[in-house]
């Protein structure tokens, strides 16, 4: 890809990115536990860690996260933030590599470690080991959001390949 | 989707599964409701007592803590996203609140049976 192409492209995900973090902020899931997400900003890490690459991909989540951040979210989620995107995106970096499961897969382990990551980070930030007690219910959701946002992160990176090969 | 993600899958769920079953194993009733400020114990409180307390959390804000019919939950805070309102009463010590902007902690502790089992050196600190 061509330097002018990538530019703007970084531009156009950061502010998708940017904006599907903004729609999930106002349309809060009911909360069954803190932490609770669909994650629909994963679907522009996936996309990027599949049509990119993983540096690419790690690059746009920090610069949303800051967005995010610095605009409508608190400060104070910074560090979680950080901590669950990092720990979500290497898991699917080497879950990708090994070559053995699709982008749902990749996706749903994405959820799951985002999860772990911030309650890592909580656990430490608050001392409170209990904290590992939430886990489960939110994996088990982290699996059905996973699912989803594997499927539209899947369709999505299929056309855009679609249209690379035939704008050439 | 892959076959392996079927499997991805399952095993997951599986895990779940044996986790969710050991935390029901272990849970039983607390007799206290421990409250920590950035990890420090800063007030403890014994369930069969009706109360309501303020907390004073890290960084200037309050969460308003109230015991009930052995149950412990948040009436009302000034955090931001106010999460620890939303959660439900705890009573059994595998349950935890969290206010994260205000780092305090719920956590229930010692067993109805046998309060003598407490910790007090602990709350001393």
């Amino acid at each position: 890809m061509i330097k002018n192409n990538k530019i703007s492209l970084y531009g156009m995900l950061i502010a998708v990115a940017f904006l599907l973090s903004y729609i999930e902020s106002i349309f809060p899931l009911p909360m069954l536990v803190p932490g609770m997400k669909i994650g629909l900003a994963n679907i522009v890490a996936l996309f990027a860690l599949y049509r990119m690459g993983a540096k690419e991909a790690a690059i746009l989540s920090f610069i949303r996260i800051l967005l995010v951040a610095f605009t409508f979210a608190n400060l104070y989620s910074l560090l979680y933030s950080i901590a669950g995107a990092g720990l979500s995106l290497l898991m699917m970096m080497l879950l990708k590599r090994t070559g053995k499961f699709s982008i749902i897969g990749v996706s749903i382990v994405g959820a799951i470690m985002h999860n772990v990551g911030q309650i890592l980070v909580a656990i430490m930030v608050i001392d409170s080991v209990n904290l590992v007690y939430i886990l489960p219910i939110l994996s088990l959701t982290g699996i059905g959001t996973g699912t989803i946002i594997g499927i539209l992160a899947g369709i999505i990176t299929k056309r855009f390949q679609y249209m690379e090969n035939h704008t050439d | 989707m892959k076959k392996n993600d079927i499997i991805l899958i399952v095993s997951l769920l599986a895990v779940i599964g044996i986790f969710v079953l050991i935390t029901q194993l272990v849970s039983k009733p607390g007799a206290y409701a421990v409250i920590k400020i950035d990890g420090k114990i800063v007030e403890k409180l014994p369930l069969d007592q009706d109360t309501k307390v303020e907390i004073h959390g890290a960084g200037g804000g309050t969460n308003t803590v109230v015991v009930k019919n052995g149950s412990v939950f948040v009436q009302d805070a000034d955090c931001p996203d106010r999460y620890c309102v939303k959660h439900k009463k705890i009573k059994a010590d595998t349950e935890t609140i969290v206010c994260l902007p205000n780092k305090m902690v719920i956590e229930i502790v010692g067993s109805k049976n046998d309060k003598s089992s407490i910790q007090l050196d602990e709350f001393a600190q």
